[in-house]
């Protein structure tokens, strides 16, 4: 496997590594807000690890181009359709059983949808394809 | 659609990574083309088959 040593792969894995040791420092040295530095490491290691995962793949594997693009809209818009129809139905829900509802009580069900509606048909629309 | 791309490609002895390079996309995209999956923009199109030396309805072949 070929691993990619160009600046951008670097940098991240550079500024991965300096979350971490500033992480550590906090967390060890100075106690009242270790869990800054708990915070730091944990950073650090996501930035580490998906810079680890970014750079063993190939540049162009990685980089927005216009069917990413085409991909992420049509996503964009079947998601947004549904949050729609389901913050309408919410909402008459709330009118015919008299809920009282706030508009705070459906937001998380609404974002919770949202957020994986739109990751799961970004992978249905990137494996599907769109030609006819 | 059907693509040319492969047997282009390998004409002028370009891999997959080579030709999304030069033609700034992903290396997935020119699979998905190669396999006739995806429509590309008339930009892309046309920056593929200058890349493969050939004309467009040479690269890209529409069936009735």
């Amino acid at each position: 496997m070929k691993f990619r040593r160009d600046k951008d792969i670097l940098r991240f894995l550079g500024m991965g590594l300096g979350m971490i040791f500033l992480g550590v420092i906090i967390f060890l040295f100075i106690q009242p807000i270790f869990f800054i530095g708990a915070g730091l490491i944990l950073g650090g290691l996501a930035l580490l690890v998906s810079g680890l995962y970014t750079g063993s793949k190939p540049r162009t594997d990685v980089m927005i181009d216009e069917r990413v693009l085409r991909i992420n809209e049509k996503a964009g818009y079947h998601t947004y359709w549904m949050i729609m129809g389901i913050a309408g139905f919410l909402w008459v829900l709330d009118i015919y059983l008299k809920l009282n509802m706030n508009l705070s009580d459906g937001l998380a069900l609404i974002t919770f949808i949202g957020v994986y509606a739109f990751l799961i048909l970004r992978y249905y629309f990137g494996k599907k394809g769109d030609a006819e | 659609m059907r693509t040319r791309i492969k047997e282009l490609r390998a004409r002028y002895d370009l891999t997959q990574e080579e030709l999304a390079k030069k033609v700034g996309v992903r290396r997935e995209t020119i699979v998905f083309l190669e396999k006739g999956k995806y429509n590309p923009s008339l930009k892309l199109a046309y920056d593929i088959s200058k890349v493969l030396n050939s004309k467009i309805e040479e690269v890209f072949i529409f069936e009735d």
